[in-house]
């Protein structure tokens, strides 16, 4: 490093609060159920505090069929999705329901070979449930890094779509993953974002935010 | 008349136990007027259509009655168990937490994190808390993940292992006794209270031994039978959770009752209810009312 310039404070694994007004910001990589950020936001709430986001929120956030159904209540459009615990309509995008799932590992199936081998990883054998995701034929798949629902080289359809997620979410730094079928976008899940995957001008944002107000 | 859901899954439905338990609430419902329909988590969506909903499957909020409980929410149906009560009961860390805001006594108590995992950490535990102390990996649920230890070695060869799966784990002052009190809270209010008699061959009430699994015996206990102090600890606890129902299991040391946990979805298919004949009518009734009868 040289003179003058600043060190990076967005170090893996570190979590920063920043307080604005009563509530206390949470920025963080990763708000799972049970890290040492959940455990934070958890702690800051039995002590009678405002963090944002809120432990019921970031369970919302990364739980897909509750973030569907929570965002579809919100107005903000999303891709259809059921519960099943063998059959999967094709091609369809596949998420884990269980202890064990992580919202970053989705699955795109196309055949039905495919589909069966990652039913049987995502239900331990049919053991849990898992989403499907019925898409179309044409559908791409569009990952959005979102900070503080300001994004920094996304398509404009989406751009309000992040802000509308982070106003219903309060999740400061997600990944937002949308289904793209023409010119219309529908969410898929929100997962965690490693820091060292923002670009240079996400970095940017999440640092003017981070000085400025936290406000988003 | 109302519509009840049950949230079952397969592996509720193939306990017989657990089964004759849904029957009998099932039965319930229908004298007091009310239709009942289990849901199965592919028809999870179904949640939207009841009048009040029970959940009798495994709650973790990453498992699939989490979301029915969301739904339910969403959709301003009531659920036991609620949303908060499957978040704060299924993390030890939180529901610990919770007892200590509320003033609930519980044993000594300390959450660890990665970085106190060491061998002086360790040593730093047996001092405060006694040997031998008790690691609790937050999600555990019918003992499992629940381990004593004696020894440094002891410590960080299960801290270790639970680590893996949660960023804080509990350690906690071991008590002793032959029984846990459970005290079944209805909406703050007593529903029920049994013995839990751990079986001699360890210290948990469902445990593993050679190969084989133990369970405790439960033996119903009227209301008039417990010590007041039992019930009004197990009161105070699931009243620092919520308003749902709870299964608050207490130990009693030297005459003070401890909290050693709080459960969400508590087993009813025990005999639980043996002193207790309208306890089905009064889940009945917090979920979708009195009906006609």
């Amino acid at each position: 490093m040289t003179k003058g310039e600043r060190q990076d404070p967005f170090t893996t694994g570190s979590i920063h609060l920043r307080h604005v007004g009563q509530a206390t910001y949470v920025i963080s990589e990763d708000y799972s159920f049970k890290t040492e950020t959940y455990y934070r936001i958890v702690s800051l709430e039995v002590e009678g505090k405002t963090p944002v986001p809120s432990s019921r929120e970031t369970l919302e956030a990364y739980v897909v069929p509750v973030c569907l159904a929570r965002a579809h209540g919100a107005g903000i459009p999303v891709l259809p999705w059921e519960i099943s615990d063998h059959q999967v309509p094709l091609p369809a995008i596949l998420y884990g329901v269980n202890y064990f799932a992580d919202p970053s590992e989705y699955s795109v199936v196309r055949d039905p070979e495919t589909a069966a081998r990652v039913v049987r990883f995502i239900t331990n054998s049919g053991k849990y449930p898992f989403c499907y995701q019925a898409i179309g034929e044409e559908t791409e798949i569009l990952l959005v890094t979102a900070i503080f629902g300001r994004t920094a080289s996304a398509p404009e359809e989406v751009v309000p779509l992040c802000a509308e997620i982070y106003r219903v979410f309060h999740i400061p730094l997600v990944n937002c993953i949308f289904g793209r079928t023409g010119d219309r976008f529908a969410l898929s899940a929100l997962t965690p974002v490693k820091y060292s995957s923002l670009a240079r001008d996400e970095r940017a944002i999440l640092q003017q935010v981070m000085e400025e107000e936290c406000h988003g | 008349m109302g519509n009840l859901g049950v949230f079952v899954d397969r592996q509720v439905m193939g306990s017989s136990e657990q089964l004759t338990a849904l029957i009998r609430l099932r039965d319930q419902a229908e004298a007091m007027g009310h239709a009942v329909y289990f849901i199965f988590p592919v028809e999870v969506r179904k949640v939207a259509r009841v009048d009040g909903l029970f959940i009798r499957s495994r709650t973790d909020p990453l498992h699939i009655s989490y979301v029915a409980a969301k739904l339910a929410e969403f959709h301003g149906i009531p659920v036991i168990d609620d949303p908060v009560s499957i978040q704060v009961c299924s993390d030890k860390v939180n529901m610990y937490l919770h007892l200590m805001q509320g003033q609930v006594r519980i044993p000594e108590t300390r959450f660890l994190s990665k970085g106190e995992i060491t061998r002086a950490g360790a040593e730093e535990v047996f001092a405060s808390l006694g040997s031998p102390v008790i690691l609790k990996e937050p999600s555990t649920s019918f003992s499992l993940r629940v381990e004593k230890v004696e020894t440094v070695e002891e410590f960080l060869k299960v801290a270790h292992r639970f680590i893996k799966l949660s960023d804080w784990i509990v350690a906690q002052q071991y008590l002793s006794s032959s029984y846990d009190w459970r005290i079944g809270v209805l909406d703050g209010k007593l529903l029920y209270a049994a013995q839990y008699i751990i079986p001699s061959e360890t210290f948990k009430i469902q445990d593993t031994v050679n190969g084989h699994l133990v369970y405790c015996a439960v033996k119903s206990v009227p209301a008039q039978e417990v010590p007041r102090p039992v019930i009004e600890t197990g009161i105070a606890a699931a009243r620092a959770i919520g308003r749902g129902l709870y299964g608050v299991d207490i130990k009693v040391c030297d005459g003070t009752p401890y909290v050693i946990e709080v459960n969400d979805n508590p087993s009813l298919e025990g005999g639980e209810d043996e002193s207790y004949p309208d306890l089905y009518r009064r889940i009945v009734a917090a979920l979708v009312g009195e009906g006609p009868g």
